[in-house]
């Protein structure tokens, strides 16, 4: 219904529209004739028929004896003195027959309009001719002899009513046509040229990628196949760039080339060899190549100078990265955050400790790989740092990483945080204690087993499935009673299933409740234990 | 003397005068509103993938294969006669590369071997399995878990057949991860389809992602080898290049545009993962519209601006999912009849957005849009085309306006379909065969006569059979949901 209404508003809008660009038209040619009554007096000379309008001489005569006549007039009875004509259709007619009036009465003649069998007066008559030509119900013809005026035209210059400039300026249509037309036209210049441009910057950069690399693997292979890392250490810089292109050394895609080559081969080499990649890439000052990259207002540079740096382990940008690891881009902060943590040899975690921005999973992600491989390094993380942010995702992520690196020592302290933790928090120490079936944690557990939310619940009665006692599973076989969450029963059963099999057939085996024997059903299947 | 008809003549003339110019500057208005939405489009698309492709370079996707903080995800993949290629599609699922997933087959009652192929092929036996009926389904017969412990991931149910949406529905019921992946059976995915995906979920912290959309390829004439299109080719029917090109334009362009203001309206039913959450509170697919697709998406945008939560709905442009597309113009046909159909449902079932600042961009840009130049489509065209016929009747057409317009329409088509090839070619460049490039030329060249006026005629089927209740549409779809949980209160049966 909105929509017809809307609709409606359309079209009356487009009609309106349509009226306001016609009226003005309308409105000129009757100025015209209101300005000029001459003008109306040769339109009515013309001879046309106008539709509904005739006329009638009436004169006055105060001389005239009574028992006079004159031809084609009538006495008017009522008004003695005053004679009129016949109704005559034609105003040229009627000029004609004013002309057969006595002299001594024509002053006093005049011509009456009769519009539609009622007398009128001139202002009617102008106004009925006006909405006749405005409506194009009567079409005025040019007076005079049509030869005369071919004679005429042929002997004046032709100039066309419209010029072909006005009428496409007073075409709304064809304005709007020709805006589509140089906008369509200006655009696809732009989006093509753009696109082809792009295209061929992308295939060049590619040409050129493949070209400096097989420039670069060779001697890159050279040097460290070739060479011991003490013997590397010895050579000086120009010694190195000896086994490159030199007209290449200043070129900055050779040596992006290079250093995502060198990257390259670092992942997938060990022990001296990486060694070597890193001492090659310091010699050759790509280091400064990667710093520049820090400074560029793009921030997939100056990710890429992080990431070069993070590869490479170049320890002295430590107090450069730890700039941008509150960068409000989500990657250039990302990548920073794990840069840091890789080149600082901050155990505290400090960089992560004060993060203001939520942690992504993302972040999370590469946060604890770089993590856990410190930890197998053999370097302790001070883990237990994060427990303390003010930051609730830093934390929640230092609970995962407990869980994750199993470091069962800190589940201590994962207790103590527990009863003032948030709901979030609660869910993810109690899975730590539910991974290391951690008993001391039981107290806790047994609180919030009553708490109404689903995930927290179902969170606890998955920690009493390992740690629960005799008094958990009273607890639950109570809590069952109240249960309505599908989740939540399943749960339930399940741990109490794993606690005391027996207590269970005794006291729900008899259940009435089909949601209940359907779950005992399942979780007495040999196939669904199994797997 | 004037006669009594002459000024009815007259004013029948003016209205149609009057007629003639409004309908004129309607159908200019229009086509130049189009020009501008595409062109405005192509910008944004052209921004979005660049930051995609950038993005793209700093991630390592290896790393969410095993990391103990991806989420879990669990693919729905419901089956309806699927007999000749379901165990083969099945084990392609089973080895996509993603640690925590499982995989759950969905047999809506399929008439053929479907059942038996995939009891025999996996060792399956009927459970116990106990679930939740979160969602009103049609009757489930059993569900199945194979006995080798190396399908322990895949789970078959057997049901009554109630169509693709209420077989979603069953899988959703059952599902127990995280993040729900639903996609077509006879869809190839990429072995790294998952971790890309999940990738717009790990990544947020601002926003919910509640979905995440995935292109779709078209895998005709292609080679295939283990899950993964190896050799990209178009085509050789005039119908399946077309679609190439289609699937470019709409997946590349439109989604892509569509993501850079989040107001992205529909994401394939043949591969779309979904929070599983919110799935549930918002009740599972509609299955009574056959737009379910597109219908799950709105409902669970409306429900995130209704809560007034952050939410966001993603796009990964990634070639990661191929389908066979219908080369016949008879199954395409109705393909186009039911896409036409669900729009017109989804957005009869969702009026409440309509201009409706609530409802943020979903409500101001994507609905107006989809409803003025998705729906309106067909009838727009159709008009325009009655109006030309009465235009060359009447003799009031003007050659110069009919054709500038027309060339402009024809060259702006041209351009924008030209453009989403050399994107491609850009962003992916998976068709490199000059030949392929040149069909696909030639296909942008002679789709405007050649196949847009067929899709315009499905279109316009679509609305016919809207409007006659084709396809089991009730009194219910016409009055709307006020909420977005109201779909929850309609019986499925």
């Amino acid at each position: 219904m909105t929509g017809f209404t809307k609709r409606q508003k359309l079209f009356a809008f487009l009609f309106l529209h349509q009226l306001l660009f016609s009226l003005p038209f309308g409105i000129s040619q009757a100025q015209v004739l209101h300005q000029d009554w001459v003008q109306v007096d040769s339109l009515l000379l013309t001879g046309q028929d106008i539709p509904g309008l005739e006329f009638v001489i009436v004169a006055d005569s105060l001389f005239l004896p009574a028992d006079s006549t004159i031809v084609r007039f009538h006495k008017d009875i009522a008004q003695p003195g005053r004679w009129y004509s016949d109704t005559l259709g034609s105003y040229v007619e009627a000029k004609a027959l004013e002309q057969h009036i006595p002299n001594e009465m024509r002053d006093r003649a005049s011509i009456v309009y009769i519009l539609f069998k009622k007398e009128s007066n001139p202002e009617a008559l102008l106004e009925y001719l006006d909405n006749l030509i405005r409506n194009e119900l009567f079409a005025p013809s040019v007076a005079g002899d049509g030869g005369e005026l071919m004679l005429l035209a042929n002997r004046t210059a032709f100039k066309p009513f419209y010029q072909i400039r006005l009428r496409i300026l007073s075409d709304l249509k064809m304005i709007v046509l020709l805006f589509s037309l140089i906008l369509f036209f200006l655009a696809s210049v732009f989006l093509v040229g753009f696109m082809f441009f792009v295209r061929s910057k992308k295939r060049r950069t590619e040409v050129m990628t493949q070209r400096f690399k097989s420039l670069c693997y060779e001697p890159l292979s050279n040097l460290l196949f070739e060479y011991e890392l003490d013997e590397l250490k010895d050579f000086s810089a120009q010694k190195i760039w000896e086994f490159f292109p030199n007209a290449q050394a200043d070129n900055h895609l050779f040596k992006d080339v290079m250093i995502q080559e060198i990257i390259s081969l670092n992942k997938n080499m060990k022990g001296d060899f990486k060694s070597k990649l890193k001492l090659i890439y310091r010699k050759l000052n790509l280091v400064a190549h990667s710093f520049k990259k820090l400074e560029s207002s793009q921030w997939d540079i100056v990710t890429t100078g992080l990431v070069e740096i993070n590869e490479m382990d170049v320890l002295e940008a430590a107090p450069i990265v730890q700039k941008f690891t509150h960068h409000e881009n989500f990657h250039i902060r990302s990548q920073a955050v794990a840069t840091y943590l890789n080149i600082s040899n901050d155990m505290t975690l400090q960089v992560l400790v004060h993060q203001t921005f939520p942690l992504s999973r993302w972040q999370q992600m590469t946060y604890f790989r770089i993590i856990r491989f410190l930890t197998n390094q053999g370097t302790k993380v001070q883990v237990e740092r994060l427990f303390d942010s003010y930051n609730e995702s830093v934390r929640i992520f230092g609970y995962r990483i407990v869980r994750y690196l199993g470091l069962v020592d800190r589940l201590e302290i994962l207790k103590e945080k527990y009863p003032n933790a948030s709901r979030d928090e609660k869910i993810e120490i109690l899975k730590c204690f539910d991974v290391f079936s951690f008993t001391d944690a039981i107290e806790h557990v047994h609180q919030d087993i009553y708490t109404e939310d689903k995930d927290l619940y179902v969170a606890a009665v998955k920690v009493l499935q390992n740690i629960g006692t005799v008094i958990s599973q009273t607890i639950l076989i109570e809590r069952i009673e109240h249960l309505v969450d599908f989740d939540c029963l399943k749960a339930t059963l399940e741990a109490l299933k794993a606690m005391n099999p027996v207590l269970v057939e005794k006291e729900l085996e008899s259940s009435l409740k089909e949601e209940i024997r359907q779950m005992l059903a399942h979780l007495q299947d040999p196939i669904l234990c199994d797997v | 003397m004037l006669t009594s008809k002459t000024p009815f003549c007259a004013m029948y003339n003016l209205l149609f005068d009057l007629f003639v110019d409004v309908m004129g500057i309607i159908f200019l208005l229009y086509s130049l509103s189009i020009i501008m939405i595409y062109l405005t489009m192509t910008v944004l698309s052209t921004l979005e993938m660049r930051d995609h492709l950038k993005k793209n370079k700093f991630a390592d996707y290896k790393d969410v294969i095993t990391s103990p903080v991806a989420p879990g995800i669990s693919i729905i993949a419901p089956a309806y006669n699927e007999g000749k290629n379901i165990v083969q599609n099945t084990k392609s699922l089973m080895t996509l590369h993603y640690s925590k997933y499982e995989v759950i087959i969905v047999n809506d009652g399929s008439k053929d071997d479907t059942l038996d192929r995939m009891i025999e092929s996996f060792d399956m036996v009927k459970t116990n399995f106990a679930y939740n009926h979160a969602i009103e389904t049609k009757d489930i017969r059993g569900i199945y878990k194979s006995t080798n412990r190396s399908f322990a991931k895949l789970t078959l149910i057997d049901k009554e057949n109630g169509g693709k949406a209420d077989a979603l529905n069953a899988g959703i019921n059952i599902a127990q991860q995280e993040i729900l992946a639903c996609i077509d059976v006879d869809c190839i995915l990429s072995s790294d389809s998952l971790t890309r995906m999940v990738r717009p979920f790990m990544e947020e912290i601002n926003r919910k992602v509640i979905a995440v959309g995935g292109v779709i390829g078209v895998a005709n004439n292609c080679d295939v080898k283990d899950g993964t299109v190896t050799k990209y080719r178009v085509p050789d029917s005039l119908m399946g290049r077309f679609q190439v090109v289609e699937y470019l334009r709409a997946f590349l362009m439109g989604r892509m545009a569509w993501t850079r203001i989040n107001g992205l309206m529909l994401i394939s039913g043949a591969f779309g993962l979904f929070n599983r959450e919110l799935v549930l509170k918002v009740g599972g697919y509609f299955p009574k519209t056959v737009g379910e697709d597109m219908e799950l998406v709105v409902r669970m945008r409306r429900y995130m601006a209704e809560q007034k939560i952050p939410y966001k709905v993603a796009f990964v442009p990634d070639p990661l999912c191929w389908t066979e597309v219908p080369e016949s113009a008879l199954i395409l046909g109705r393909q186009r009849n039911r896409w036409m159909r669900g729009t017109i449902e989804t957005l009869q079932l969702h009026q409440q957005v309509r201009l409706n600042p609530k409802y943020g961009v979903m409500g101001m840009v994507s609905y107006p849009f989809w409803s003025f130049f998705e729906k309106m489509a067909p009838i727009f065209e159709f008009m325009g085309l009655i109006y030309t016929i009465i235009m060359v009747i009447s003799g009031d057409i003007s050659a110069v306006y009919f054709i500038a317009l027309f060339v402009l329409i024809y060259c702006f088509s041209i351009m924008i379909s030209s453009f989403s090839i050399l994107y491609e070619e850009i962003a992916y460049n998976n068709y490199k065969d000059k030949g392929d490039l040149k069909k696909l030329l030639t296909t942008i060249m002679l789709e405007p006569f050649l196949i847009h006026p067929r899709i315009v005629w499905w279109g316009l089927k679509g609305h016919y059979h809207f409007i006659k209740g084709k396809g089991g549409w009730g009194e219910m779809i016409r009055t709307g949901f006020r909420k977005a949980t109201d779909r929850q209160n309609v019986s499925n049966a």
